[in-house]
């Protein structure tokens, strides 16, 4: 069954073709969204609100856009609004920053053991979520510049001007953590 | 100058050149060994980037997102039944309430105007009992 087909199935009600939708696209939201969270309980819970999300919006996919885009689209935006939500909840908290990265990579250091992953995700998530959402999409999930674009609504302009910074930006956090492979 | 060979550096990797800029930033890159150097320091980091897969959800996340996009939808299923229902009466709801209303008022004013006709006719024995009273002297005074 191709993806339409898929989505025109579950918009009839079919509970399988929806189940093989979320299956199918379940790493990919992973990504995005343990990309902008880090592995944490949020980052699940978001991932299940995407695929929600879409089944209640399915009767507006029209199918012009590719279901793995237009799910990544909700997912971005539901992470942004996640790391605002955060950012209310612990506003409190000065050490709010240090304190979601180093869960976050506590978490991936246990599950995955790779010092080199989690130096770069945590270099990520010390970015502003506007720069994490362009490495995100651009850099892990290799969406084109264009699609990125697309995706976050700005212009091309903007997500190359973004990506040079970030790109700075994770290029100084690095050299500090892993200092030795780039100074040489 | 190297600001903008920089910009291009940056910009190569995520769009195409056109001819120009593409020789612009190879002519750069041949005789600037920091803007060489700054090259492949951004291969490098795209590439770890690239490579740090992340890690996906836990292994039940297609049940457990599928028990909770039922339960969610029986939920607002059950919502929508009430918010129908609603929709559907609060016409009536009010237009029972401005009923109850005006009965009330209409009860209010007829309870006064008995009050007042009893008031009167409690007079109108009085006058009787008075005419009665003088009818009964006048005939013991012709007795």
């Amino acid at each position: 069954m191709t993806d339409n087909e898929l989505v025109i199935a579950a918009k009839n009600g079919d509970k399988k073709a929806f189940r093989d939708i979320v299956h199918k696209f379940q790493g990919r939201i992973a990504s995005t969204v343990i990309g902008m969270l880090g592995k944490t309980a949020e980052a699940e819970d978001v991932g299940q609100e995407t695929f929600i999300r879409f089944y209640k919006s399915m009767e507006n996919f029209r199918g012009e856009a590719n279901i793995g885009t237009y799910l990544t689209r909700i997912a971005i935006n539901l992470s942004l609004n996640e790391i605002k939500k955060r950012k209310r909840i612990f506003s409190l908290f000065s050490n709010y920053q240090e304190e979601e990265t180093l869960n976050s990579v506590n978490s991936l250091s246990k599950d995955e053991g790779e010092e080199d992953k989690k130096m770069v995700q945590q270099a990520i998530l010390q970015l502003k979520p506007d720069y994490r959402s362009v490495v995100v999409l651009r850099l892990i999930d290799g969406y084109s510049s264009q699609e990125t674009a697309d995706i976050l609504k700005i212009p091309l302009g903007t997500v190359l001007s973004r990506l040079a910074r970030a790109q700075k930006k994770l290029k100084n956090v690095l050299i500090k953590q892993m200092g030795v492979e780039y100074a040489e | 100058m190297q600001n903008r060979a920089r910009i291009l550096l940056y910009e190569s990797f995520d769009r195409e050149l056109n001819d120009s800029e593409h020789k612009e930033l190879e002519q750069n890159l041949v005789v600037n060994d920091e803007l060489r150097r700054e090259q492949q320091d951004l291969q490098k980091l795209r590439e770890k980037i690239k490579n740090a897969k992340t890690p996906s959800f836990n292994p039940f996340f297609v049940e457990q997102t599928m028990d909770k996009l039922f339960s969610s939808v029986t939920q607002s299923r059950a919502f929508n039944w009430f918010d129908s229902l609603f929709s559907s009466f609060w016409r009536v709801g009010v237009a029972a309430a401005a009923a109850c209303l005006i009965l009330v008022v209409l009860n209010l004013k007829n309870v006064s105007i008995n009050q007042n006709t009893q008031q009167v006719s409690t007079n109108n024995e009085s006058l009787e009992e008075m005419f009665e009273q003088v009818s009964l002297q006048m005939v013991e005074d012709e007795l």
